[in-house]
């Protein structure tokens, strides 16, 4: 009973940062908003016992996505704040 | 067993990471170990596609994992003769792409690209799994992407951010067709896919087929998803735009086919998606054609054109649909010789005037002014193919727009055939006449000092030109070829009965 | 006349309220989808996965014997997409350049020496019991090139070149994809077919035990290889990007 109100929490939560992920201001709230979905969808699926699946997503969508996007934003932040 | 299907992609594939390992290693054999992997990869593919047109259809288990459990591939007549086209398109893409010492990070990486993009062509072709499809589909879009967007040059970043936009949604309505299909059938193999069709609710497959035509529509153009295209062969630039439209898009076109006929069972479940169509061949050609017409570019014209010559192909393929039973084949038949005619007049077209751009260095058509006369066998092989694909009689051009012709039941698409026609005589005579303008400006700017062969290139582009046209004239033998191929298609007991051994294991 | 803020929030509403039927249409047919298939054909994919694939393959863990074994040819395939996406991001980035020196603090630094060697315990166990347990080389892979990006981060580019050039990557990738591409060889000179396991005579050894699972270990060694070495290249061409070539905003 109790893991199953868990589990629909996570659910919820999933939906509140993708949600926010979206409508954030700023590219790197956005990607580390990004990251914790990613987490929370990991979470989600080990509650499913589908644990190859949620290895894959933690490292893929909170490791390497993050580090690549973060990369990226600071690759391009540069140009942003001089123009301004 | 004959492992000619897992062979045409195998080898490719391999030579994409031997292409990459030489130009680590040793980048002065780089170009000699494309051609290596070129030659070997188009023998396979011609040994699979003869195998294939003659014997029955080729079955092929990998890891000798039968249907349900593994992945099948297939070679029927009608992939053969798909693999016949790549045959062609890889050979002659890596004889016109020798490259004398261009050192950028692109033309490095591009060699193994282009090996893997036809390697996800052959894929496409010979796989009867739908996740498998859906895999190699994903590939050869990482690897057009590759090509397109290329560094340094203006606007292909955006253009390659619209392309990579446009696949995303491609591919994600690939990936909902593929999944609803497999969630209703418990499978992703074709054969038993298609043996559950029928039974299917009509919303079930209702909405695969219409994700699976937009998924397609836009890797082929279809007009209102064709936005992405004449701007991406813009910045591709004429000897990648080759490859993209006269081998890329034919092979998309061959799985729209192959899925609606074999997995889906469309000419008995949902004939009515044929007519809508035959009422999108008929808005490609129209619009294709003036959009062409209005266009000052030479490459996005090009483009346009390409989407008008889709128009032809389903309305051959609508008119299958629309007719059913054994009259279907001609009627495929039709449309496998425009597939073909169009695939060798396109490639010819842009390879040839990719050396009038180079040569002028602008592909706008008022800054070609008078450049026939700098490169004459570039222009005589453009004008054959022009030729062509406009459809003067002789040529196979015609011979193509004509039995897709005869194929309607309606006089509405003939009229729309003939308008098109008309309309694409006048933008290639317009060319033509400025190409040979008598007064050409005094000075050319100096060509681009990173040149292709030029001499090759001219000969590779004319054997197509002249292949194009020659196709009208021999008819009986190519008749034959079409209607076999065609034959796979429509009648697919041959091969649905085999696959279905491994369903009692 | 309506105000932009209103306008903005419209636009939004309207994005929000058309995602929102598409993902509920999405669910409702797959729903449909399944009580479908329950209706009609009870199981016809997963039982023969489920009840066969230990005595087949000789893996324990029935997603690594389908992705390493029955559907290893899609595993090929994807392993394939990453070489090409490298492949893509180096053509448009360009070779990698300057790389930047920035480095994370000193007690980062310190801390993080002491601990990267057992960090590197978590993706070799990944990889190596791929068949005995979750994971394999893809997730190992993934953990591995990780682990290069954090060398990267926390102790400048320039030493990573270093430790980790980019030569031996781009080579160890190359060879790893040479050697997945040619082991599925080895069933077609058996007189088996194309990436066949147990069928093209490798010993399917005692399930559960580390040597077992005929070829699936050394599938999973070299995706992992794979890889690591492609995502880390990747980050390495990003991370060596000029940024001067981006045209600076005039004013």
């Amino acid at each position: 009973m109790a893991l199953d109100i868990a589990f629909y929490l996570i659910l919820a939560a999933i939906l509140v940062s993708a949600f926010a992920a979206i409508h954030v201001r700023g590219h790197l709230n956005a990607v580390i908003i990004l990251s914790v979905f990613s987490v929370l969808t990991t979470v989600k699926f080990t509650f499913l016992q589908a644990v190859d699946v949620a290895m894959a997503e933690a490292v893929i969508g909170a490791g390497l996505m993050t580090a690549l996007f973060v990369t990226a934003i600071s690759k391009t932040r540069k140009r942003t704040w001089r123009a301004r | 067993m004959n492992h000619l299907p897992v062979l045409v992609v195998v080898i490719p594939v391999a030579g994409a990471f031997l292409i990459s390992l030489v130009d680590t290693v040793r980048p002065a054999f780089k170009s000699t170990a494309a051609l290596l992997v070129a030659t070997a990869h188009s023998t396979t593919l011609v040994a699979a596609a003869y195998r294939g047109m003659t014997g029955p259809a080729l079955l092929y288990s990998v890891g000798e994992w039968i249907a349900p459990v593994g992945i099948s591939l297939m070679v029927d007549s009608f992939s053969a003769f798909f693999l016949l086209l790549l045959a062609i398109g890889h050979l002659a893409s890596a004889l016109v792409r020798i490259e004398s010492g261009d050192r950028s990070e692109w033309a490095r990486k591009s060699a193994a690209l282009i090996a893997l993009f036809f390697a996800a062509l052959s894929g496409i072709t010979v796989t009867a799994d739908l996740f498998n499809l859906f895999i190699f589909v994903e590939l050869a879009t990482v690897c057009s992407i590759g090509l397109i967007a290329r560094k340094r040059h203006p606007g292909s970043a955006v253009a390659g951010f619209v392309a990579l936009m446009a696949a995303t949604i491609s591919g994600a309505l690939l990936l909902f067709a593929v999944l609803v299909l497999y969630v209703a059938t418990g499978t992703v193999a074709m054969p038993l896919v298609a043996q559950a069709a029928p039974d299917l609710p009509a919303h079930l497959h209702g909405m695969a087929t219409a994700a699976i035509i937009v998924s397609f529509g836009i890797k082929i153009g279809l007009v209102p998803m064709h936005f992405w295209q004449p701007r991406t062969y813009h910045a591709a630039g004429t000897t990648v735009a080759a490859i993209l439209s006269a081998f890329g898009l034919k092979i998309h076109v061959y799985a729209l086919l192959r899925l609606l006929w074999f997995p889906l069972q469309a000419p008995v479940v949902l004939p009515g998606v044929y007519s809508i169509l035959l009422v999108m061949g008929m808005v490609n050609i129209l619009t294709g054609h003036s959009m062409a017409m209005i266009e000052r570019n030479l490459v996005r014209m090009l483009a346009f054109s390409s989407i008008a010559h889709v128009g032809y192909i389903l309305l051959g393929v609508a008119a299958a649909g629309r007719i059913g039973g054994s009259a279907a084949v001609y009627a495929v038949a039709a449309a496998l010789f425009h597939t073909g005619m169009h695939t060798l007049m396109k490639s010819a077209l842009f390879w040839s005037g990719h050396r009038l751009i180079h040569l002028s260095r602008s592909s706008r058509i008022m800054d070609l002014g008078g450049i026939a006369w700098r490169a004459p066998g570039s222009i005589i092989a453009f004008s054959l193919a022009a030729l062509a694909i406009i459809g003067i009689p002789p040529t196979g051009g015609f011979a193509s727009k004509w039995f897709v012709a005869m194929a309607q039941q309606a006089l509405l698409p003939v009229l729309v055939i003939g308008a098109g026609t008309v309309i694409s005589l006048v933008y290639y005579g317009r060319f033509f006449l400025i190409a040979t303008r008598r007064d050409p400006p005094d000075s050319f700017p100096a060509p681009h000092p990173l040149s292709l062969r030029p001499r090759l290139q001219t000969a590779v582009v004319l054997a197509l030109a002249v292949a194009a046209v020659m196709a009208g004239t021999r008819d009986v033998q190519v008749r034959s070829l079409l209607l076999r191929a065609a034959e796979g298609l429509v009648d697919q007991a041959d091969f649905v009965g085999p696959a279905l051994i491994g369903r009692g294991r | 006349m309506e105000s932009p803020v209103i306008r903005v929030f419209l636009t939004r509403l309207t994005a929000g309220f058309l995602c929102l039927l598409l993902s509920l249409g999405f669910v409702v047919l797959l729903l449909d989808a399944g009580r479908h298939r329950a209706q009609t054909i009870p199981t016809q994919m997963e039982e023969p996965y489920t009840a066969r694939s230990v005595a087949e393959t000789g893996s324990i863990n029935v997603v690594t014997a389908i992705l390493m074994d029955y559907r290893a040819f899609d595993t090929l395939g994807e392993a394939t997409v990453i070489f090409a996406s490298v492949a893509v991001a180096a053509a448009i980035l360009g070779k990698p350049g300057s790389p930047s020196n920035r480095t994370m603090g000193l007690l980062s630094r310190r801390q993080l020496s002491a601990l990267l060697p057992l960090f590197f315990i978590f993706p070799l166990f990944v990889i190596f019991h791929g068949h005995l347990s979750p994971g394999g080389g893809f997730q190992g892979g993934v953990s591995l090139a990780v682990l290069v990006i954090l060398i990267h981060v926390a102790f400048g580019d320039r030493f990573g070149e270093e430790v980790i050039p980019h030569r031996i990557l781009a080579l160890s990738e190359y060879g790893a994809a040479i050697g997945l591409v040619g082991i599925g060889f080895v069933g077609i000179f058996q007189g088996s077919a194309y990436l066949a396991n147990v069928a093209a005579g490798f010993p399917r050894g005692t399930a559960g035990t580390l040597a077992s699972g005929g070829v699936i270990p050394l599938l999973n060694l070299l995706v992992g290889m794979k890889v690591a070495a492609g995502l880390s290249s990747i980050y390495v061409h990003l991370a060596g990007h000029e940024a001067e070539n981006v045209p600076e905003k005039r004013r």
